[in-house]
């Protein structure tokens, strides 16, 4: 199993996220951000950078997590990023639709153009348990994966590869927050699909 | 009336920032300052009479400055906490506990105290948007000082927001749901809470003597 840490804010939502024992018990570390210290990634092979952090204790650990990177690390980053951090980030905010599924002919606007990779081929997570409101969209480089399209332009979740030694996998998604604050069950079915592919699964 | 003065910490997060969603809760708004969360333990608070602490603030950084809070509190002064509380930073508040979800209809609440800061808002527009449930409130925080006062409960009478001025010599609030400065659900009944809870705050400003200490 590879070993998984967690940024961990100190908010409400957080604290029940990584807590949560089924969540927890793929959790190697929970690196609480006011303390990082960049010797906290040492033997780590994947760091979760969840959403809604303190954003000027995200941008000082920035640097730390692009070399965790660049040694060949695993970076998850959910939620909207309004900060530029990512390598070669273009992100862009929409407005939120909370409502798309009481609409007629309702249509998340998803579409997963990635079914062949792991993460959806080998049965860890379904386009229904990546499907509740997106808060933006990123647009990708040459060289970048992307695994969920927005059906008008941009991508949802992403791989990429290319830009340092290491893995990004990113996403608009939020289900760090949504879980921790006790609403929208489909965010429960993205963690436990994610954290195992996470964990073990081919990335 | 009373020119409060109200202190809230900002988490400093992606939700906090204009244009966003949820940035509301940020949002300039007269009698209140907004303060980095990080900053409370060199603010000087002589001057707000009502410190607000919201969802995406560190509770355990406000473990490790309880001191401060409960000082505040004893000062004559009136703290608003508007979260699910997991540490114990706030005096005589037990940890949150989430509610059991069973039915849509488990997330309904009602108003105990009539004559409250929830007077008037009709307690299916606070829990249903959309006939969704669950955007208001989901847990809340065990009762263990009996002389609090309830204000709003689930319908099993699970507390939601409840008062407490025996505790400290200043007044709690805690309330295990949104934002009371800033939250309504559009043209309806939610928007009274807002209005009423800052009527509220000038009132019991006043009553704890405009926050000198007694």
């Amino acid at each position: 199993m590879r070993k998984i840490a967690a940024l961990y804010s100190g908010h409400a939502p957080h604290f029940r996220t990584f807590h949560e024992p089924k969540i927890n018990q793929y959790l190697e570390k929970i690196i609480y951000l006011p303390r990082f210290q960049e010797s906290d990634l040492n033997d780590m092979d994947v760091l979760i950078v969840p959403s809604q952090l303190h954003h000027q204790l995200l941008l000082n650990a920035v640097p730390a997590i692009l070399r965790f990177a660049e040694r060949g690390g695993i970076v998850v980053a959910f939620g909207p990023q309004p900060w530029e951090w990512i390598p070669n980030q273009e992100w862009e905010m929409r407005p939120t639709n909370f409502w798309w599924w009481l609409e007629p002919g309702a249509d998340s606007g998803l579409r997963l153009v990635a079914p062949e990779y792991p993460l959806f081929r080998d049965g860890h997570l379904t386009i229904q348990a990546c499907t509740w409101h997106q808060h933006g969209v990123f647009h990708l480089k040459e060289g970048m994966q992307s695994l969920i399209d927005m059906k008008d332009g941009g991508s949802l979740l992403y791989v990429d590869k290319v830009s340092t030694n290491g893995t990004w996998i990113v996403t608009t998604l939020d289900p760090d927050f949504h879980f921790g604050s006790y609403f929208m069950p489909a965010t429960e079915h993205f963690l436990v699909g994610f954290l195992p592919w996470l964990a073990s699964g081919e990335i | 009336m009373t020119d409060i003065k109200i202190l809230k910490l900002d988490g400093g997060h992606a939700f906090g920032i204009s244009g966003r969603a949820m940035a509301d809760v940020n949002e300039p708004m007269d009698h209140v300052m907004n303060l980095d969360q990080y900053e409370l333990e060199n603010a000087d608070l002589s001057a707000f009479h009502v410190l607000v602490i919201t969802d995406f603030i560190d509770q355990e950084y406000l473990l490790e400055k309880k001191d401060i809070i409960e000082q505040f509190l004893n000062e004559g002064k009136i703290v608003v906490a508007c979260t699910h509380i997991f540490r114990p930073w706030l005096p005589g508040v037990n940890l949150f506990m989430p509610k059991m979800i069973r039915n849509h209809s488990d997330y309904e609440m009602q108003v105990v105290k009539e004559d409250s800061f929830f007077h008037g808002v009709d307690m299916k527009e606070l829990a249903y948007r959309k006939g969704v449930s669950g955007f208001y409130s989901r847990g809340y925080h065990p009762l263990t000082n009996k002389d609090a006062e309830v204000l709003l409960a689930f319908l099993d009478g699970t507390p939601i927001t409840y008062i407490d001025r025996t505790t400290t010599k200043g007044t709690i609030v805690a309330h295990s749901a949104r934002d009371l400065l800033t939250y309504s659900t559009g043209e309806n009944s939610t928007q009274l809470i807002a209005k009423q809870f800052m009527e509220w705050l000038v009132e019991e400003v006043e009553r704890l003597g405009g926050g000198k200490d007694k």
